[in-house]
């Protein structure tokens, strides 16, 4: 299957959608996508980590310092209940859109 | 695919980028249009709709924006303003500039030239079909031990060509072809012409086309068919008939001297590619064998001249076929030829399918010359780039501080470089068409025969990669060692550089390294020019001023002589009418002409009468008239010179002959002769013992002792030379005697006419020319060695200004700094002769064929090159220690 | 339905789509986005026409002066062979990359 670049709005989407399974630092969140998808996703650090801040700074995510498997120190982030919310409205909205698209490319046939 | 596409668009968008621009200001507007409208319908007014529709619209100037952006036309105009940039930078620093861009010109265009000529001369493939399958036959000489100019190398024959051709298991045919020349009427005069006979086999031999008609049919091929056709070359019609169309069918009279004249009828005309063989040809004629030569069967085997073309069978590789020949040129040897068809073969018969070019040797030196100084030009523009670098480096780290990209400084840095090897490019390419030109002209006087080179398409698009690539390794690398070595050097308030020890090392080396190429190149070049002088100091033992050479094609008179008393009658006439020439002091007759390279009775044994026969014997003859050692003022130092009496029975040997193989005793009164005569024969003598004289060459030393025989030229001869001396011009001497041949038969004609003087100087065209041009690439390799040492003195002693002046100031004297920067200078370019003269001790091995008569490792040579050397360095060190002492030790102090 | 701002790629996979039926303007296609996909998706001109013309730029699709049916001049844009090859392959792409994300949308909250 080949490797599909990131819609930028669905990242946030899926980065909410991990994190409300349990807190994970960024890699984690980049690995866990890439292999729930079947490999199908690949984020790339360059959209990661900018858009974990901006996420940060909306308070849709909370960082805090830890220690990761290989005993390193790493941020993880937890979902906010204001997150939450958002992550609700998000998928919804995504529904929407990728349905409306469907629409458009099933006609004209 | 879209890659190609965008940049297709880019460049197309570039010419139409003013269109462009209307056509979306146009679709927004119609747009807009549209919105407006529909507001309107939904029952706004026509303002409200228009300001509903532009707000709807957004940001019109943002769209546009983005809109320009994907015509990819802001690329191609960076490009350009970075080219503009670069130009004018280049332009402040013209010295640097300047000096970079002659180096790189000369260096490309020198060696354009010469791998050009390269190409075209030794290794391009013959434009035939299938060339790997093509050989061609030599019988080669190399075994009878002599260094000839000719180079040993015979050709072959119709007897050969005979035999070989049935043997189609090895070859897919074999074809004959000689070049002959004749008289031939075009339009209305008769002109001797180059002209080449070839068996019926050859355009078909070689994938031939005829542009116009035909080529020949076997029919036309026999020698007893009376109809004579002919086929032109296709710059023979386009030149001398007008490339006339109808030329087909029309009738050309050549004199071939067998016949007389004949009218041949034109069949075709052969496409352009099949001038390779002789450039100057113009037509061609089906082969003619003369029999007369049959009875001599080494002369019918070995001595026609006549190019033999093979084609291999594709599975016969080219070591089968050449054993397979020289065991059925060994079978001749053993079962059919006689004793002169036997010593035949003992010369020739040892083939060849390849044999070097005459000039190969010459272009291979010459192109080694050329790399060498590109080399040289290549280390010194690196070193002068570096120099760049570090003066703007400082400039470079503010820049990259403050957050210029490395990625723009690179751009820009190799669009500097490139533009600066763009041009030395372009004028290289130059200067490579005027030199081919210059080349052409020589090779025109070298070999006639040759097709002219060109400057090849692919020499061209190799520069060009080659330029790239240097563009690339002086505009990055130089930047990548600063970056990753570098530190800012604090000199002085005005100016900061940026040093490197890695670039100084590197500096040094390529200062050694050039230092060591030059120096070898002079060395070269030296040599050269002594062993010139060499040979032109060589007394040749006769005199060749005043002496005007005319040779007579016997064989084209021949047979209009066939009777002996018509052909003695003949020559008494030529003899009386050339001594009426006012002012001809002597005349002589000799069969093989002076310098005509292998004297035609070559080194065979001989035989002394009454002694054991010494096969080892070894000499040239010649056949002369009694005033040939008069004409020539070669003294005889022993016993007589020729007298009217003794035709045929007298011979007289040079020194040579009697320091070789008589050093003990007088030879005069011997007799000797080239075979075992029958009983009662009498034995031809020697009357006579001659000075040296080098009428072979000036170069032929200690091979061929010379015997002179006074046999009056026979009908069977084919060369007859006349020699004259006289007090006046060459031009009005020749002259009278062309007219006074004219006069007793005008079938007479001279082959070759000219002073000895002129051919002694056509002999030596080839060892001046490749000593000049060495020493030209050996004074541009000096001159380039200075500069580069200049430029790197000059730019250490910039770099250690404040060092200097708190010297000065401590109380160091103007001289002892004179003689610091002098020794930086010295001790870079002694480590640099220390490895020039290994490596030329070791190369001079290679140089010993070209020279002549020079110890390989003459000490005096090696001594003045040394002095030019240190000469140079300390000339080039000289101005920046100047500099150097007006360094002010308080403007350094202050720095601190 | 809140009306949703085109998402990276997939505009000018739509754009593909629409010109698939036929030649159409500028304001055509914005139209027909908006009309079939039932209000739900719309696209700004602001990226409307740079998206044609990048498109343009790639060789996706060419574009000709000519009138729109209400007589008007209008620049139209259709498809070429290569922009006909692109259309499968990028639907796939779509198709492929919205069924990842909906597996991802799709797992269970523990």
């Amino acid at each position: 299957m080949t490797n599909h670049v990131f819609p930028k709005g669905a990242l946030e989407m899926l980065i909410m959608k991990v994190l409300s399974n349990g807190s994970h630092h960024g890699w984690g969140i980049a690995q866990k996508i890439h292999l729930l998808s079947s490999e199908a996703l690949t984020v790339e650090e360059g959209s990661l980590y900018p858009t974990l801040s901006r996420m940060q700074q909306r308070g849709w995510i909370k960082g805090k310092l830890g220690l990761s498997e290989n005993n390193r120190q790493a941020k993880y982030y937890t979902l906010t209940s204001l997150g939450k919310m958002h992550l609700k409205q998000e998928q919804k909205r995504w529904e929407e859109l990728a349905a409306g698209i469907a629409q458009v490319l099933k006609s004209n046939d | 695919m879209e890659f190609f596409n965008r940049i297709k668009n880019s460049i197309l968008n570039l010419f139409q980028k003013k269109v462009l621009e209307e056509e979306t200001k146009e679709e927004m507007r119609l747009h807009i249009e549209h919105l407006q409208e529909r507001y309107q319908s939904q029952g706004m007014s026509k303002s409200e709709a228009r300001k509903a529709a532009l707000r709807d619209f957004g940001n019109a100037e943002k769209l546009k924006e983005d809109c320009r952006d994907s015509w990819g036309t802001r690329v191609i105009s960076d490009l350009i303003r970075d080219v503009r940039y670069s130009f004018r930078s280049l332009r402040k620093n013209k010295g640097v500039s300047g000096v970079v861009i002659l180096t790189l010109a000369v260096c490309i265009g020198v060696n354009a030239t010469f791998l050009s000529a390269l190409y075209s001369l030794v290794l391009k493939p013959l434009p035939v079909k299938e060339p790997e399958n093509l050989v061609q036959l030599f019988n080669s000489g190399n075994r009878s031990g002599s260094r000839t100019t000719s180079d040993g190398y015979s050709h072959s024959s119709w007897n050969q060509y005979n035999e070989f051709k049935e043997r189609s298991d090895l070859f897919d045919g074999c074809a004959l072809r000689y070049a002959v020349t004749e008289l031939m009427t075009v339009n209305g005069s008769i002109r001797r012409t180059r002209g080449q006979k070839v068996s019926g086999d050859f355009f078909n031999l070689m994938g031939a086309r005829p542009l116009l008609g035909r080529f020949f049919s076997p029919d036309e091929c026999n020698p007893t068919n009376p109809e004579k056709v002919i086929v032109l070359t296709q710059t023979a019609w386009e030149n001398h008939y007008s490339a006339n169309p109808k030329i087909l069918g029309t009738q050309i009279r050549i004199d071939d001297f067998t016949d007389g004249g004949v009218h041949y009828t034109v069949i075709g005309v052969a496409e352009r590619t099949i001038e390779v063989f002789d450039a100057k040809a113009l037509y061609f004629t089906p082969f003619r064998f003369f029999n007369r030569d049959i009875g001599n069967p080494a002369k019918a085997r070995y001595l026609f001249n006549m190019d033999l073309w093979i084609r291999l069978k594709p599975d016969v590789s080219r070591e089968t076929a050449l054993d397979q020949i020289r065991s059925m040129d060994r079978r001749w040897y053993e079962e059919i030829a006689d004793e002169e068809g036997r010593r035949g073969y003992e010369r020739y018969g040892l083939h060849e399918f390849d044999k070097p070019h005459s000039l190969e040797r010459y272009l291979y030196l010459l192109e080694a010359g050329s790399l060498l100084l590109l080399l040289v030009g290549c280390f010194n523009v690196m070193n002068l780039n570096l120099n760049r670098v570090s003066q703007k480096g400082y400039e470079l780290f503010i820049r990259s501080a403050l957050g210029a990209s490395k990625q723009t400084t690179r751009r820009l840095w190799f669009v500097e470089s490139f533009s600066l090897i763009a041009i030395a490019l372009g004028l290289g390419i130059l200067l490579a068409m005027v030199s081919v030109e210059v080349l052409n002209h020589y090779l025109n006087t070298l070999s006639p025969s040759t097709i002219p080179i060109n400057l090849d398409k692919r020499i061209v698009a190799g520069s060009l990669i080659f330029t790239l690539l240097l563009a690339a390794v002086m505009g990055l690398l130089p930047l990548q060692i600063f970056w990753r070595t570098g530190s800012i050097q604090r000199d002085d308030r005005v100016q900061r550089t940026v040093s490197s020890k890695l670039s100084q090392r590197l500096s040094s080396g390529m200062i050694i390294g050039q230092v060591a190429v030059a120096f070898t190149m002079l060395i070269c070049a030296v040599m050269l020019f002594r062993s010139f002088q060499k040979v032109m100091a060589v007394d040749p033992g006769f005199s060749s001023k005043q002496v005007v050479q005319g040779r007579l094609d016997w064989s084209a008179i021949g047979p209009f002589y066939k009777k002996r008393s018509e052909a003695s009658d003949l020559k008494q006439r030529i003899h009386s009418t050339m001594k009426d020439i006012p002012g001809v002091e002597n005349v002589a007759f000799i069969m093989s002409g002076m310098f005509s390279g292998d004297l035609r009775r070559g080194p065979i044994a001989f035989f002394v009468r009454g002694e054991p026969p010494n096969e080892s014997f070894l000499r040239h003859g010649n056949a002369v008239s009694p005033e040939f050692f008069t004409t020539m003022n070669i003294p005889i130092i022993e016993g007589r010179n020729f007298n009217a009496g003794d035709t045929g029975r007298a011979v007289i040997v040079d020194e040579l002959f009697v320091s070789r193989f008589f050093p003990d005793r007088s030879p005069i009164g011997l007799e000797i002769s080239n075979q075992i005569l029958p009983d009662g024969e009498p034995w031809p003598r020697i009357v006579g013992v001659s000075r040296r004289a080098n009428i072979r060459g000036l170069e032929e030393r200690d091979d061929g002792a010379i015997i002179y025989i006074n046999r009056p030229v026979n009908v069977g001869d084919w060369e007859y030379t006349i020699l004259l001396r006289s007090s006046r011009s060459a031009t009005g001497v020749i002259r009278d005697m062309q007219s006074a041949l004219s006069e007793i038969d005008p079938r007479l004609a001279l082959v070759y006419v000219g002073t000895l003087d002129e051919a002694i100087d056509e002999m030596l065209v080839g060892r001046r020319s490749i000593t000049l041009l060495m020493g030209v690439f050996s004074l541009l390799t000096l001159l380039l060695s200075l500069l580069g040492i200049y430029a790197v003195i000059a730019y250490d002693v910039s770099l250690r200004r404040r060092e200097i002046g708190i010297r000065s100031a401590i109380g160091a004297s103007k001289s002892t700094i004179f003689k610091m920067v002098l020794n930086q200078g010295l001790s870079k370019t002694v480590v640099g002769l220390t490895v020039g003269i290994l490596v030329s001790l070791y190369l001079s091995r290679f140089l010993e064929q070209q020279l002549f008569d020079i110890s390989t490792i003459d000490p005096g040579i090696y001594f003045v090159a040394l002095i030019v050397f240190i000469s140079v360095a300390l000339i080039a060190s000289f101005l920046p220690a100047q500099r150097a002492l007006r360094f002010d030790p308080i403007e350094a102090l202050r720095a601190e | 339905m809140t009306k949703h701002l085109f998402p990276q790629g997939a505009l000018e996979l739509v754009i593909l789509r629409i010109l698939n039926a036929g030649p159409e303007h500028g304001w055509g296609i914005a139209q027909k986005i908006h009309l079939v996909s039932k209000d739900v998706l719309k696209v700004e001109e602001g990226s409307l026409y740079p998206a044609l013309s990048r498109m343009v730029q790639k060789g996706w699709i060419k574009s000709e002066w000519g009138t729109s049916e209400n007589n008007r001049r209008a620049k139209f844009y259709e498809l070429t062979d290569l922009g006909q090859k692109r259309l499968s392959e990028e639907q796939q792409n779509w198709n492929a990359m919205t069924a990842a994300i909906a597996a991802i949308l799709e797992m269970e909250n523990n």
